[in-house]
């Protein structure tokens, strides 16, 4: 937890710092490939919970005051605690959270997958030629240059009573 | 099932969706009578948990030879159905929709294309490449 305080304050300066520079530590390096996997799986977890609980508290402009209440709690710590990261949550718990925050921290029923089903036809169509085809035809016809350009410069000046648009 | 049998579904279209278009000019001048090939691309999106099926249908019109892409679009039809969930198999855990069901929303969104396509190509050489009518029975279907 200090290494990565350390951590976090080094990035933190080197944030506000002009230049940018990578730094490796091998004892660092050493200490984070020693945390095993499921050891950081229960931290996310954890930290998750808790993130995805003080969102909810946000969207409903609760204080910590309002979530205690709700869960029928007295004990002000115990809200401090759930929103630390660190408490291990009875499933009794989370289900109260879920009633009181209308929230799904437990995802125990498997998610069904969308359903994709897919048709294909192909189908030809005589169509009788349309006047704008026509025209279309006829530039397409036509060699580049004997279609005709026209090309103008203006300029436009805004003053504060009256506009004018006099060509260039 | 029999002619006798009726099968009864709520379900209501809640919105209508243009996703992409493109129009490009064609290369050759097009002959009085040009033969349009409309390609036709259904595609169903069924989410059972919100009750929901999402329809992407997508139409290329190209030339005779299909070699050159004169129009594309695709659009969305989202619809609400009562009691999806009755149309999941509870052993494989697979929804199905009846063939009558999902030919209904093939049709359905198949003529809601059609008005797209038409207001977004009028005006254009393809104004009168009107999405002909079509046998919605007749799609090849395919599961991913």
């Amino acid at each position: 937890m200090i290494i990565l305080i350390f951590l976090g304050i080094w990035n933190f300066k080197m944030m506000n710092g002009k230049t940018m520079e990578t730094y490796t530590s091998k004892l660092i390096d050493d200490l984070l490939d020693s945390i095993n996997p499921i050891d950081q799986e229960k931290v996310d977890a954890k930290m998750l919970l808790a993130a995805k609980i003080a969102d909810a508290m946000k969207a409903k402009k609760w204080k910590n005051k309002d979530l205690l209440k709700a869960v029928g709690k007295d004990n002000p710590s115990i809200i401090t605690k759930w929103l630390s990261g660190t408490h291990n949550f009875t499933m009794d718990t989370l289900i109260e959270l879920e009633h009181a925050l209308e929230i799904k921290l437990l995802a125990l029923v498997e998610q069904e997958e969308e359903v994709i089903v897919n048709y294909h036809k192909t189908v030809s169509q005589k169509v009788q030629s349309s006047p704008i085809m026509d025209w279309v035809n006829e530039i397409l016809g036509k060699e580049p240059q004997s279609i005709p350009t026209f090309s103008s410069n203006f300029s436009f000046t805004a003053n504060n009573s009256q506009h004018s648009l006099a060509r260039a | 099932m029999t002619d006798k049998d009726v099968l009864s579904i709520g379900f209501q279209i809640k919105t209508i969706e243009l996703m992409d278009t493109c129009l490009n000019a064609p290369q050759v001048p097009l002959a009085a009578e040009t033969v349009f090939q409309f390609e036709i691309n259904l595609e169903h999106r069924i989410n059972v948990e919100k009750d929901f099926v999402i329809v992407i249908c997508t139409v290329s019109i190209q030339n005779e030879t299909k070699d050159q892409l004169f129009g594309k679009l695709r659009s969305s039809c989202v619809y609400e159905v009562k009691e999806l969930s009755k149309f999941v198999d509870p052993e494989t855990k697979s929804v199905t929709l009846p063939d009558v069901f999902a030919t209904t929303l093939n049709s359905v969104s198949l003529s809601t294309t059609r008005g797209l396509m038409f207001s977004y190509f009028r005006g254009t050489f393809l104004h009168n490449a009107i999405l002909p009518i079509i046998d919605p029975k007749s799609f090849s279907a395919g599961k991913k």
